[in-house]
């Protein structure tokens, strides 16, 4: 009870005041740690996401970045060696605009014409080396609108 | 006919929601208690209403009625009959009725647990729940279809298309023609672990608005004072625990189905269902110093609101396709509705708190940076922290394309930088937060409380730095990299460990002095009379072990990847127990099921020479689907596993491509799991003790509850 009482009292109190400024100032020290470190991890670790024309227009600034870039497998063939797991083939935008795609990994089940790719890797100008793949099918799933998809990862 | 039905069943319950809002809202503005009970009546005829619905489409599904758009979307003839059922969450509109259903039970849980104790609570909490369920039963029922026209009067045509699609979206939505078969569903969600892991996070979501229709009513009625706190308490533990449960299984099937040799990718859909996790927990936490002194009571309400506004917005998130996913369901006008919904939700959240800000003034306040109220505080900064880290990479594609006209995306990457060094803050304040004193305490106490676990961590740290036979604990295969944050970690989880001991060995010795029991016989009673402390102290037993199995899988993970031709083998090497070496003998196949193929290889592993046994990783074949799944193949042990795909092969299996995982320490993290959720069972558990005091807050409440104990 008694306890109860200083307490109230104590509400108003200088220390108190300390106190809350202390606390203040703790907390708003956390929170700006946790701001810098969302900053920095955000700038070092962002990716572009791009069209295949996107990827071009921005010609040499775009090269050896980690970026993301989605489009369409075209018809042009497929080639796969699974003796050293080098998989080749091409991705399309809809402006017609094509790129080449090198992996090194094990050929996804999904691969086939017409399937919509997600690559992450780097562009050096010429080839595109991806470092994931994920494809999303046509699927039968949902209407028709739906999407499976499956992720595969270059061998490191 | 009987989908009519159904159709009928969901109308009904979707009007007698709007209905039960309002009779309470009336009754309670202007004190007519029939309108109360007409309320009441509605939340139970809702409850059942929509019982009968799920009835019907579980029989639609079982029988194939392929006339029933969602049953031909979800099935097809060959399926097994259990997973016709569990169809039912399989796609769009069965899960939104299923998530219906689930939160109409909870409502009339809530109502009909909380009538005798809480009655005043009562009315907000049906105008709050029922309105949250007409919201969802109005996106399944078709209503929002009647838009489409004025809509198209107005000239929004784009609007007018996603609201006349909103018609097919009924789980009962019938085609014109009876399809022959239907199309089945998603082989990758043809697994138990895919069964239970929607509704058990559904029960989850579902389970977090009850406390917020609790902590609303609260607010509005000014029954700010000890009753609300303690009855949504178990709510809340209640929601976590099963939100828990669906995290931990969600992360074995992904870790056990899709092959990739991961658990959590920091996926939206993953994200979305962490997030109100995260919120959740912090409040579980800080609503321990508000029963203990009346503080931080504008906080909690903060937190539960956020975690409710979270919770939707997960729902939506998993619904509406705006970020690319693995889960995403299809995108559609659902959308646009759920973020209004949110929206709306936050701002009466927020203004009803802005009204009532003098009724949650805190009773104390903050005496020292040394006490255990600070470190609660500390705990929740983080869990918060974590959350908006989490938030601020999930929503970043949609927020650089709005900000900067390009999208980005960040990964995994950002997440485990930031994050991870957050999680070991966490785990250090989950350490010294038991040993800590209420009010403040002298540094000298603190210096003797925390000397031995500080002792124990730093010699695991040391040890692990300085011993060579330790080393493999300690750096990356390969590297010699981050071996400090590593170790340190490590001294962390014993110094949590050792805190924890402490305070089961302190509790048994006092039993043992004052009441003279065996040692057993102290440890049992211990718990029985304490549940929800040491079911706690469990619970951050299980933390500790999923926290080693991360640390084991992030840093210590092995990874290859071969071709190999028949009798020829590869070796990995795993970093704690030694060198794998996997020898390809061939290709078998199996009939699974009636309409599923495997085609395995047949892999015979030894580890340093040993024979440890086969492993046949293969390819399911899903004839109907015509969809290859692949099955992982995997060798357990506490120490590791070794996780084996089948890649591909070539030529009828004379070569085969595999990839190969050692995965150390991983299991320790689903032990931890099965701790954990054992370890909140048991502070969920009701106790004599805990009873009492929901009852004294009762009578203490009579109209106007102010009085603490």
């Amino acid at each position: 009870m008694e306890e109860e009482m200083m307490d109230r009292m104590s509400y108003v109190s200088r220390p108190v005041r300390r106190n809350r400024l202390k606390f203040l100032l703790g907390g708003g020290v956390i929170a700006l740690a946790v701001i810098y470190l969302i900053f920095t991890a955000t700038q070092s670790t962002a990716a572009y996401f791009f069209t295949i024309s996107e990827l071009y227009a921005r010609g040499e600034a775009a090269y050896d970045r980690y970026v993301r870039v989605s489009g369409k497998v075209t018809d042009a063939a497929i080639q796969f060696d699974p003796r050293d797991l080098m998989l080749r083939f091409q991705i399309a935008d809809e402006n017609g605009q094509t790129l080449s795609v090198v992996f090194h990994g094990p050929k996804p089940d999904q691969l086939r014409p017409d399937a919509e790719a997600i690559l992450e890797g780097k562009f050096d100008g010429k080839v595109f080396t991806a470092q994931t793949i994920l494809l999303k099918c046509p699927s039968k799933y949902e209407e028709e609108k739906g999407i499976v998809e499956e992720k595969v990862e270059a061998v490191r | 006919m009987i989908a009519d039905l159904g159709y009928v069943a969901l109308l009904l319950a979707f009007v007698l929601s709007i209905f039960a809002a309002l009779a309470a809202w009336l009754g309670e503005r202007h004190r007519i208690i029939e309108l109360v009970f007409s309320a009441r009546n509605g939340v139970l005829a809702v409850a059942g209403l929509l019982t009968l619905a799920v009835l019907i489409e579980l029989f639609l599904l079982l029988n194939s009625d392929f006339r029933v758009m969602y049953v031909a979307q979800v099935t097809n003839r060959a399926m097994p009959a259990f997973f016709k059922l569990t169809a039912l969450w399989g796609g769009q509109a069965g899960s939104l009725l299923f998530w219906s259903w689930l939160m109409a039970l909870f409502a009339a849980a809530a109502v009909l647990s909380g009538w005798q104790r809480t009655r005043i609570l009562m009315p907000k909490v049906i105008v709050v729940t029922q309105l949250t369920l007409a919201f969802f039963l109005s996106l399944i029922s078709g209503v929002w279809a009647l838009l489409a026209s004025p809509l198209e009067a107005l000239g929004m045509t784009t609007g007018a298309a996603l609201m006349a699609e909103m018609e097919t979206l009924t789980p009962f939505y019938q085609l014109a023609f009876t399809p022959v078969d239907g199309n089945g569903l998603n082989p990758l969600l043809r697994h138990w672990g895919m069964i239970v892991h929607p509704p058990l996070l559904y029960l989850g979501f579902v389970g977090f608005v009850i406390p917020f229709a609790f902590a609303v009513a609260a607010l509005s009625t000014r029954q700010t004072g000890d009753l609300w706190i303690r009855v949504i308490r178990r709510w809340t533990l209640v929601a976590w625990l099963f939100l828990s449960m669906g995290l931990l299984v969600g992360m074995w099937w992904a870790y056990g189905v899709l092959g990739w040799g991961g658990y959590w990718g920091w996926d939206p859909v993953e994200n979305a269902a962490l997030m109100p996790w995260l919120t959740g927990t912090a409040f579980l936490h800080s609503v321990i110093i508000q029963e203990r002194r009346g503080m931080f009571k504008v906080w909690n309400m903060v937190l539960i609101m956020i975690t409710y506004s979270l919770v939707i917005f997960g729902t939506f998130l998993t619904r509406s396709g705006v970020v690319s996913s693995v889960h995403a369901f299809a995108q559609s006008g659902v959308g646009p509705l759920f973020l209004g919904f949110v929206g709306a939700t936050l701002i009466v959240s927020v203004v009803l708190l802005f009204l009532r800000l003098d009724s949650l003034r805190s009773e104390h306040a903050l005496d020292s940076l040394v006490s255990r109220e600070a470190i609660f505080l500390l705990n929740n900064l983080l869990f918060l922290a974590i959350f908006f880290v989490t938030f601020w990479g999930t929503i970043f594609p949609v927020v650089s394309e709005l900000l900067a006209g390009q999208k980005a995306i960040v990964g995994p990457p950002f997440f485990n930088q930031v994050n991870g060094p957050l999680f070991a803050l966490l785990v250090l304040t989950m350490g010294i937060a038991p040993l800590m004193p209420w009010r403040r305490t002298s540094p000298a106490k603190l210096a003797r409380l925390l000397a031995w676990p500080v002792l124990a961590g730093l010699a695991t740290t040391l040890g692990l730095l300085v011993t060579p036979a330790m080393r493999q604990f300690a750096v990356l295969p390969g590297t010699s990299l981050r071996i400090v944050p590593v170790t340190a970690f490590y001294g962390l989880l014993v110094f949590t460990l050792v805190v924890i001991g402490q305070e089961f060995w302190r509790g048994i010795r006092t039993r043992r002095r004052a009441i003279g029991e065996t040692y057993w016989t102290a440890l049992l009673n211990l718990v029985r009379y304490n549940r929800r402390r040491y079911g706690g102290y469990l619970v951050h037993l299980g933390v500790v072990m999923i926290a080693l199995g991360v640390i084991g899988t992030n840093f210590f993970k092995v990874e290859t990847q071969r071709n190999l031709a028949q009798g020829e083998s590869f070796t990995i090497a795993s970093p704690l127990t030694g060198t794998y070496t996997v020898t390809y003998e061939g290709l078998s196949a199996s009939i699974v099921a009636e309409d599923v193929r495997r085609t395995a290889a047949v892999l015979k592993i030894t580890r340093e020479g040993q024979l440890v046994g086969m492993l046949q990783p293969g390819q399911d074949f899903f004839i109907a689907q015509e969809q290859a799944m692949t099955t992982p193949a995997m060798y357990h042990s506490l120490a590791e596993d070794l996780y084996i795909i089948l890649a591909g092969w070539e030529n009828g299996g004379a070569t085969a491509t595999f990839k190969a995982y050692v995965e150390p320490l991983i299991n320790w993290l689903w032990i931890g799991g099965l701790v954990f959720i054992l370890g909140t069972a048991m502070a969920v558990w009701p106790t004599p003790v805990e009873e009492r005091r929901i009852a004294m807050a009762t009578s203490a409440s009579g109209r106007v509850v102010t009085a603490r104990s």
